[in-house]
């Protein structure tokens, strides 16, 4: 009996002639992969996103603070709780990771300028002239930075003036100049540092200050003047 | 369908849902990142003086300059006696002498706040006594009184800190001030006692 010779193949599926376009096998597949595709690109720039959102966020508000952990006065700013106990996370986070010492805002006012009192960045091609009221014999001093924290290397090894070291006028006030040149009068020389930061550090004295006698001082900031740049 | 009606059915619920979520996402992370950044000390200033200062040895640094600036923004204003202190094996004593005014002593823990802080004033000398205690409840000996002897030294105060910086600080008060101030901070004193 001669054998049957059955193809038991399933017949190849030929599309009719009037179906759609969009409807062949490959083109399905075709829309799948594209969904999935535009799904992992959309999940991984959302997740992208959130991750670079949080961190950026983060990082900024630790390394300026804002309103909600530091006080502006001019170009001054100050960390409210800065070194205290009960200091909110930037603060302390701030505080921690910028490898500073300072003194506890309950003890000290440390305050940082970046910008002079017409919020023009502070730098050393410029000179300035920097005028303060009498403190009242509190202790201060006023020191000039590089952004990276370091002080600027000059020849007359200054860097810094307090209470103390500078000449005040009769009344108490006084009057420092910044700049690449040597000036009569206290000068702190800035050449070739490029952008500048100063920091004003008022100490409170041993018996304390009370908030109204704080916001006294506070409102005696010294003002930055920017005489010219070269 | 098509391609353009069939991304058109997806990006209308991509939206919906994820936009809504993102910012709250963004916020997890962000306090994530904050808490974080809080906790790690490996910048701070007593992680940076670490491997300078010997453990409950009062030491004096350098005068402050350009050419020896241990930690960013240390100003020249002053010069600095440091001892890097652990109370963990026992309590730890701490004097010094602050002649004037702008002369402090701080106690720092490691994460950079203050645990104890004490300013001189002016014209007036103050012998500042602290004894740094771990903070857990531990004996640290009998006072002298308990042992019923007299007390020969003034009282001094207990400050619960178990590890960080004490920093005694003499103000620049210029040239003719600064042997004179070196040889107070000097006296400066921070001695841990073993139980």
């Amino acid at each position: 009996m001669a054998s049957l010779d059955i193809d038991r193949t399933p017949p190849r599926e030929i599309p009719p002639r009037d179906m759609p376009d969009s409807d062949m096998p490959w083109k399905r597949a075709a829309r799948d992969v594209a969904a999935l595709l535009t799904r992992m690109i959309g999940t991984a720039i959302a997740v992208a996103l959130v991750i670079t959102t949080g961190i950026w966020s983060s990082r900024t508000m630790i390394a300026r603070g804002y309103e909600i952990s530091t006080d502006t006065y001019g170009p001054w700013r100050h960390w409210r709780l800065e070194g205290r106990a009960d200091a909110d996370p930037y603060t302390r986070a701030h505080l921690t990771g910028s490898g500073m010492l300072r003194m506890s805002s309950d003890s000290a006012g440390t305050f940082e300028a970046s910008v002079d009192s017409g919020n023009a960045r502070l730098h050393s091609s410029c000179d300035y002239v920097i005028e303060g009221a009498s403190m009242d014999k509190l202790w201060w001093s006023l020191a000039v930075f590089d952004t990276r924290g370091e002080l600027i290397a000059n020849d007359a090894n200054r860097t810094t003036f307090t209470s103390d070291t500078a000449a005040l006028n009769p009344d108490g006030s006084f009057i420092i100049t910044l700049g690449r040149d040597a000036r009569p009068g206290n000068w702190l020389p800035t050449g070739g540092a490029g952008r500048l930061i100063l920091t004003f550090t008022i100490l409170d004295p041993s018996t304390g200050l009370s908030d109204d006698a704080r916001a006294e001082r506070n409102a005696l900031l010294p003002v930055i003047r920017r005489e010219g740049c070269s | 369908m098509d391609l353009v009606s069939q991304s058109a059915k997806f990006w209308p619920r991509f939206q919906l849902r994820y936009l809504l979520l993102l910012p709250v996402a963004a916020g997890i992370v962000h306090l994530i990142a904050t808490f974080m950044a809080m906790a790690d000390i490996r910048g701070s200033a007593y992680s940076r003086l670490l491997p300078a200062l010997p453990l409950n040895v009062m030491q004096v640094l350098q005068p402050i300059g350009a050419d020896h600036q241990p930690l960013p923004f240390l100003s020249a204003d002053a010069r600095y006696a440091m001892c890097r202190f652990s109370a963990s094996q026992g309590p730890v004593d701490v004097t010094a002498l602050l002649p004037d005014r702008g002369w402090t002593l701080g106690v720092y823990n490691p994460d950079g706040t203050t645990a104890y802080f004490a300013a001189g004033s002016a014209n007036r000398a103050t012998m500042v006594s602290v004894t740094l205690v771990a903070g857990d409840d531990r004996f640290v000996g009998l006072s002298p009184q308990a042992l019923g002897k007299a007390a020969d030294t003034a009282p001094t105060l207990s400050v619960a800190a178990r590890e960080g910086l004490i920093v005694v600080r003499a103000p620049d008060r210029g040239q003719a001030f600064r042997e004179q101030d070196q040889m107070v901070l000097a006296k400066s004193v921070c001695t841990g006692r073993t139980l």
